[in-house]
């Protein structure tokens, strides 16, 4: 059972599908649509708004100035729409599919596990209000800062905010193995770790030391969705190292991920699924 | 219709561990800390070949393992000891390969995409089975006529009633014009009509592709009226495997004599009696040891008859019969 790289030529017909998909969706109900955007566009920011408003008053937040800030609440927010625009439909919130039964559904599908979760859960205009607030954000503070738009800049920021969604992706299917073994227990895991790696994101970790600060960049990374890359991106550090950080823990934890999940599904095909629900399977 | 067998199942078991939990709040603790397990096993070393071509129905009790067969043959569940052969391929190891040749549908599992009209799912498993256009024009050409899609075609899933959801599964599960289709429970919940149409489109896609159906189903009698051959699984094994005329000659599952009479009820020394409805009596008898001109006669003996009527007991009831046995023996 190979890894069925020879799929790859598939990626792109599958992405076209689902942006063909998510743009008929769009069309049928466009009012719909609109606000459900508006509110995606508005919320999804919000989750760092104190501590934008905290570096504001206080004119940044330890060596972070507020524009830094700004920064990193823009990095967070487009991280969070990378995931909500290409692995919407539980593709994230693996656990669910995994806790509900609906994992058969994959694994009836002739491509690679990978291919299906990589492409299955791609609705770029649906899920992707909040990628275009992130980059708004982003290019305001990035004025705001003069950061150069070197090509190696260009380079390490792409490669860092690809490293971050790996991470938080990882991070996700990481805990929803537990999924597997508990099927009830687990279900809402990838939920919960989501929301906690969204509000705990968005935070300047400076300062915060000991086995804490260690565990928010290692165990449960929270240090990884933003502060760690952004710290290099906006200048707050001057490692120069500071770039390689992020993705460097992103081909640990993916390499980390695989196997256990691997593990997980072997246990999927001894036990099967004693539980099936309907409930969010594509919708 | 090769000859070469589409299923192969040798020695195959399959056990599940199930955690027994406490009952009450002192037990509950005690098992946190001693849990206890027990073992159920699905499947004991079943051996079934199915030959190509074939339309096969696995039936059987609740919980007797129908639907652990069909997840072995999707590959969904591997076997704990022994072998699973599909289409000459390890459903498992084989997984891609395997399911790309296979149709499977779960009733009341849908694969329609919820808030899309019928036609995106069609679209969305053109693109991931990766079906030619010319071949998926030439499919859904059939199954569109033999389901009657049109009328359905621009619904979305989630407007769909259940049985027009379950053609709707029916043809997606059939568009790659797949050698192997595994139906569990296909028609769960549908109502006559909706089931005729199920069980007519599955005979028709038989004969004019030559596709094996393994198909599972509580209703006995929709397994009869589609299905050559039944296979009766029982506490995980197969208590039996062969035409449904056969199943119906096994012991205890006779012809059916109704009897109307003056109103007084014969006693029959060749005949069991089942029971008296609207001023009819019933009883169950064995052709091969009584004749029927011998009962008549017995009963003629006694009261006075006005009508006989002899029929096949309905397959549900010989089922049942055989479950009933199962159970005391």
């Amino acid at each position: 059972m190979g890894l069925g790289l020879s799929h790859l030529s598939r990626v792109p017909a599958r992405l076209a599908l689902g942006f063909r998909m998510d743009l008929a969706f769009v069309l049928r109900s466009p009012a719909l649509t609109i606000y459900y955007l508006a509110i995606d566009a508005l919320l999804i920011p919000a989750v760092g708004g104190a501590t934008f408003l905290l570096a504001e008053r206080l004119a940044g937040i330890g060596p972070w100035s507020d524009w830094q800030v700004l920064f990193l609440l823009g990095y967070a927010t487009t991280v969070e729409g990378i995931l909500s625009a290409a692995f919407t439909y539980n593709v994230s919130h693996i656990s669910r599919r995994i806790g509900r039964g609906q994992f058969d559904h994959l694994l009836v599908q002739p491509q690679p596990l990978w291919l299906t979760l990589a492409t299955e859960g791609f609705a770029p205009i649906s899920g992707g209000a909040a990628l275009v607030t992130g980059i708004a954000i982003m290019s305001w503070a990035w004025t705001g800062l003069g950061l150069p738009l070197t090509l190696a800049w260009t380079g390490a920021f792409a490669v860092n905010l690809l490293s971050s969604v790996c991470v938080v992706l990882a991070t996700m299917f990481l805990w929803s193995v537990v999924a597997f073994w508990a099927p009830v227990a687990g279900e809402e895991i990838s939920m919960n770790v989501h929301d906690a790696l969204g509000s705990l994101g968005t935070f300047p970790l400076d300062g915060i030391g000991g086995a804490i600060g260690i565990g928010l960049v290692t165990v449960f990374p929270a240090g990884l969705v933003a502060w760690m890359p952004v710290r290099a991106l906006a200048g707050v550090s001057a490692d120069p190292w500071g770039f390689l950080l992020t993705p460097a823990a992103a081909v640990l934890m993916f390499v980390v991920a695989v196997p256990t999940f691997a593990r997980g599904l072997r246990r999927y095909r001894q036990t099967g699924s004693s539980r099936y629900s309907t409930f969010g399977h594509r919708r | 219709m090769n000859g070469e067998p589409a299923v192969v199942l040798t020695g195959v078991w399959k056990s599940y561990r199930q955690r027994e939990r406490g009952s009450t709040p002192s037990e509950v603790i005690a098992r946190l800390f001693r849990p206890r397990f027990r073992t159920i096993d699905a499947l004991r070393g079943i051996d079934l070949t199915i030959g190509s071509g074939e339309v096969v129905a696995v039936a059987g009790p609740n919980g007797a393992g129908k639907s652990t067969t069909v997840k072995l043959l999707s590959g969904l569940l591997a076997p704990d000891r022994g072998t699973v052969r599909a289409l000459g391929c390890d459903p498992v190891r084989d997984r891609v390969r395997f399911v790309a040749r296979t149709g499977v549908c779960f009733g009341q599992r849908t694969e329609l995409w919820w808030d899309h009209p019928v036609a995106s799912s069609f679209d969305w498993k053109r693109v991931v089975w990766n079906i030619e256009r010319q071949d998926y024009d030439r499919s859904l050409a059939v199954l569109t006529e033999l389901l009657g899609l049109a009328d359905i075609w621009r619904t979305p899933a989630r407007e769909l009633s259940l049985g027009q959801k379950m053609r709707a599964d029916l043809a997606l599960a059939l568009l790659p014009e797949p050698e192997l289709v595994l139906l569990d429970e296909p028609t769960l919940g549908l109502d006559v009509l909706a089931k005729r149409q199920v069980l007519e489109f599955c005979r028709a896609i038989n004969q004019a592709r030559g596709v094996t159906i393994v198909v599972t189903s509580h209703d006995l009698t929709d397994l009869e009226a589609l299905a050559s051959r039944i296979v009766m699984v029982h506490k995980g094994e197969v208590a039996f495997d062969g035409p449904f005329s056969e199943l119906r000659a096994t012991p205890g599952t006779g012809r059916r004599l109704r009897l109307r009479t003056d109103g007084l009820r014969p006693v029959l020394a060749g005949a069991r009696f089942l029971e008296t409805r609207d001023g009819a009596h019933e009883f169950s008898y064995d052709p091969s040891v009584t004749s029927l001109p011998a009962l008549l006669a017995e009963a003629e003996a006694q009261v006075a008859v006005v009508d006989v009527e002899t029929h096949r007991p309905p397959i549900d009831d010989v089922i049942a019969g055989l479950y009933e046995q199962w159970r005391t023996s």
